[in-house]
């Protein structure tokens, strides 16, 4: 009786929710050529779409289509990167403040793991300071247990881009919550307007 | 001998094989209690691990018990274990945990001198929480004393 006690408890406590071999071998962020997913809110769709790899800065990086729009995303062990590039115009000239790459993303997943990154970079125009900085505030508040999907990751990340001259500010901040599932990468995004739900994805 | 029971310490190194791609290398240490069930040999062991990720920050680290069955008498045995493991995993100051179970399959190579046993031990170490499963090469050195 007490071996049939014992063999209960063991598989209690190796079958619950908490699927922590899964959270720890799994890849939450497949970022491969021709990978495309396909997100919906029930009257909008969005596509993402992983392009050939490019380098920038002398860091490869993959173009990441938005529905048209790229994003250009580099992986790493530690992380999961964007390029940011802010130019500042004046007199019809284009001038380059900021360019670099900032995490976005803290790899792996731990529940709890709050951070933040910031990039800034001043060049002087016209005997005008122009100061360019760009912030990620990140934070994976925690995981819950999909049926679909297996244990998937809640991320909210808030995005503080400012440019700054002798008399003007400007500041644009938005935030966004992901939800990332073991090895198919965001099922579902909700930004400052909707929510949209992973329809299809392919990752070859 | 009839009754006789052992322990010992065993200690060694693990490399991932299957799944596990943030983690780098790992050490793992164990204490063990056996004796003879039947026509095998039983050891009780309570192991430790701690395995380095590729990200400096990232760790894991477990704690748990195995239940393993070899042949001591044998010059070259095959091993098997079972158990379960508490499983921690650490992101700079952020943690998470859970169990899994763990098994084990190997060979270990069998040296006596008198009551003391020394035994080099290949083996896949594996560990699933019945959803996925992901494991370590572990190549180990265990010696115990026949009390």
């Amino acid at each position: 009786m007490k071996y049939k006690i014992a063999l209960l408890v063991f598989l209690i406590i190796c079958c619950g929710d908490n699927h922590i071999v899964e959270r720890a071998a799994s890849d939450y962020f497949p970022l491969q050529e021709d990978s495309w997913w396909l997100y919906g809110n029930g009257s909008d769709s969005v596509f993402v779409e992983v392009e050939p790899a490019d380098t920038i800065l002398q860091i490869e990086c993959f173009p990441v289509s938005y529905n048209g729009a790229a994003r250009y995303l580099a992986k790493s062990d530690e992380s999961v990167s964007q390029y940011v590039l802010k130019i500042y115009n004046h007199a019809g000239t284009d001038y380059t403040v900021l360019e670099d790459f900032i995490i976005r993303i803290e790899l792996p997943f731990i529940e709890g793991n709050d951070y933040h990154h910031v990039l800034r970079d001043s060049i002087y125009v016209a005997d005008q300071l122009i100061t360019a900085q760009y912030e990620i505030i990140g934070s994976v508040v925690d995981f819950a247990h999909e049926s679909a999907y297996g244990d998937v990751y809640q991320v909210e990340i808030t995005t503080i881009a400012s440019m700054v001259t002798d008399d003007t500010s400007i500041t644009d901040t938005s935030g966004v919550i992901e939800y990332y599932a073991p090895e198919i990468g965001m099922i579902r995004f909700r930004d400052a307007t909707s929510e949209y739900e992973l329809i299809e994805y392919s990752i070859p | 001998m009839l009754f006789a029971f052992s322990i010992g310490i065993e200690g060694g190194y693990d490399l991932p094989a299957v799944g596990f791609k943030d983690i780098n290398t790992g050490s793992v240490f164990s204490l063990t209690a056996g004796r003879k069930v039947g026509i095998v040999d039983a050891a009780l062991s309570l192991q430790a691990s701690f395995y380095s990720g590729d990200n400096p920050g990232y760790s894991m680290s477990t704690l748990g018990f195995r239940l393993g069955f070899y042949k001591k008498n044998w010059p070259l045995s095959p091993v098997f274990s079972i158990g379960s493991d508490y499983v921690i995993r650490n992101l700079d100051e952020a943690s998470e945990n859970g169990f899994a179970a763990a098994y084990a399959i190997g060979l270990l190579f069998n040296f006596k001198v008198e009551r003391l046993h020394v035994y080099p031990k290949i083996s896949y170490e594996g560990l699933t929480d019945m959803k996925k499963h992901a494991g370590f090469i572990s190549l180990r050195l265990g010696i115990s004393y026949e009390i």
